[in-house]
């Protein structure tokens, strides 16, 4: 399962630019509460790209490779979640490709990524 | 009576009035929903730079290669099975800290007793000249005697509180790219390959000393690979032949022992049931290697006998034989001082190493006995004449493998000086 903000389906990918914290979780998030009680670990001010042409049709936004996030917990990541702390919002959110075992002390590190919105079929 | 005909005429109804209506078309038309697709969200592979054991070893520091093999025994052959693909790295570390030291271990050890964390290995680490700064991405040093690995970690390190972690990206000859900038200025600092390990053992740790504390801890390295690369040594049979005499770093011991089941009734001859018809000869053999080259050699070629799996020639290193007359280029027949029955010589392969430092690899084929002196017939011409002064080795090669599965390298000082490595395994003699 993956998650997206109605804002961002209202307005657009433009509506990411809010996004100043990526969270690792042990869970998926349903809002921004349930990310904080499952967050494992943090990268403030992910480096959001501008709005491209995505592969296939439609547009996407690129969520730049980080390699210092900071674990803050013990547990099993299995997901990560883009928020916008301002206004206490989950933008967006989705499983990692597996499941990892982390702890507090831990640095972890994540490629970049595309959020898209495909065009009509 | 008269008849009277009556007929009846036709009744007809009029034509039929059907209407013609008029034919009436209503286009109903409808249109489909536009929808975009749904959303397309990646899903990363995350990787962890788990926190690393920052202590540099200066007590003590070891690494033991644990393979696995399975061993089927007969009476005359045995076949080995290896088990694993790589061997279990295993290093160990002891380290000398002060008081302040000892409670930022502490606090280390009860968090992450059991728990993956990255653990330097420090005898393949490069100790810089130069500084590294905060946004490199690249660093200069040797990686030819060191297991560096793309995707792998490494560990940049000032101290045991100013250090940093990163993936590697590229491994040449003479640098390494890292994913992204290291992040801190860093003085002189060692550059070493990181490995994922748990302390399987937790950390023990001895107060006996006033003002410090050691710290010992057994780390069980998880990424293990199957180290590739040629140690270089010569073949024969297609088996690498052992040409340094063992080091003097060990008890050096050999046993010749017959394998069977000694029955004693207590009273009576006791029995003996042959388990084997070859006689188990064990040996030990040591090395002692300087410099990291050396040292990277040495793991190589452990990591290539795969346990006990991988045989290889083993020279005595004893004056087994005396050449009492020159071998000409052509000769297959060898003239040597008697050493013992005819029957002891057949079959067994020989090395005759010259002072120069070329060596022969030969299989004794027949032998004879001609007055006080026995002539060997070997399995080729050694192609060059040879004279008993040229020889420094003319000795008698045993087929052996590793009788451990578990191999300790022993870091004598693995600090700040030049790196030594000892170790010692136990061989023993395979059918052949």
């Amino acid at each position: 399962m993956s998650f997206l903000n109605s804002l961002v389906l209202d307005n657009g990918l433009s509506a990411l630019a809010a996004a100043n914290r990526l969270h690792i979780c042990s869970a998926e998030p349903a809002d921004y509460a349930g990310t904080l009680t499952v967050s494992l670990g943090t990268k403030n001010t992910p480096t959001i790209g501008a709005i491209g042409a995505r592969t296939g049709g439609g547009r996407k936004v690129t969520v730049s490779a980080i390699t210092d996030g900071a674990v803050s917990a013990n547990g099993n990541a299995s997901h990560w979640a883009l928020v916008d702390t301002v206004n206490s919002r989950l933008l967006a959110s989705r499983v990692l490709t597996a499941t990892l075992a982390v702890n507090n002390g831990d640095t972890f590190t994540l490629p970049a990524f595309d959020i898209g919105i495909p065009g009509p079929a | 009576m008269a008849t009277v005909a009556l007929s009846t005429g036709s009744l007809d109804a009029g034509a039929p009035d059907l209407a013609t209506p008029a034919l009436q078309l209503i286009h109903h038309l409808s249109t489909g929903n536009l929808d975009a697709g749904a959303p397309d969200l990646a899903a990363p592979k995350m990787v962890l730079l788990y926190e690393p054991w920052p202590f540099r070893p200066d007590v003590g520091a070891s690494d033991t290669l644990e393979s696995l093999t399975e061993m089927l025994q007969s009476y005359t052959k045995e076949q080995r099975i290896a088990q694993r693909k790589a061997p279990r790295q295993n290093p160990r570390y002891t380290t000398r800290l002060d008081a302040a030291q000892f409670s930022r271990a502490k606090d280390f050890n009860r968090r992450r007793a059991g728990t993956q964390i990255c653990v330097p290995i420090w005898w393949e680490g490069v100790r810089l000249a130069g500084n590294v700064s905060a946004a490199d991405t690249e660093i200069s040093i040797d990686t030819t005697a060191g297991d560096w690995r793309v995707g792998g970690r490494l560990i940049v390190w000032q101290d045991e509180t100013t250090y940093a972690l990163s993936l590697i990206t590229e491994v040449a000859d003479d640098h390494i790219s890292l994913l992204a900038p290291i992040g801190a200025d860093f003085t002189a600092p060692t550059v070493a390959p990181v490995r994922v390990a748990r302390p399987v053992e937790g950390f023990s740790i001895s107060r006996a000393r006033k003002l410090s504390a050691d710290v010992t801890a057994r780390f069980q390295v998880e990424d293990n690979i199957r180290l590739e690369g040629d140690a270089g040594y010569p073949q024969y049979l297609s088996l690498d032949v052992l040409t340094e005499p063992t080091a003097r770093v060990s008890d050096i011991s050999e046993n010749i022992v017959q394998a069977g089941i000694y029955n004693d009734n207590g009273f009576g001859l006791v029995a003996l049931e042959r388990q084997r018809n070859y006689v188990d000869h064990g040996q030990s053999i040591a090395f002692l290697e300087e410099g990291a080259a050396a040292v990277w050699r040495r793991r190589v070629w452990v990591h290539a006998r795969n346990g006990k799996q991988k045989a290889f020639w083993l020279p005595s290193f004893n004056p087994d034989l005396k050449l009492t007359a020159p071998i000409g280029a052509a000769d297959t027949v060898v003239t040597v001082k008697r050493v013992g029955l005819l029957a002891g010589y057949l079959g067994r392969t020989i090395m005759i190493e010259l002072k120069s430092g070329t060596r022969y690899f030969r299989q004794i084929t027949d032998a004879a006995r001609v007055g006080a002196e026995d002539q060997l017939t070997v399995s080729s011409a050694l192609g060059a004449d040879v004279a008993a002064s040229q020889i420094l080795w003319f000795c008698f090669m045993s087929k052996v493998r590793f009788d451990s599965d578990a191999v300790t390298f022993n870091f004598v000082a693995s600090g700040r000086g030049p790196l030594v490595a000892t170790l010692a395994v136990p061989v023993t003699e395979v059918p052949q």
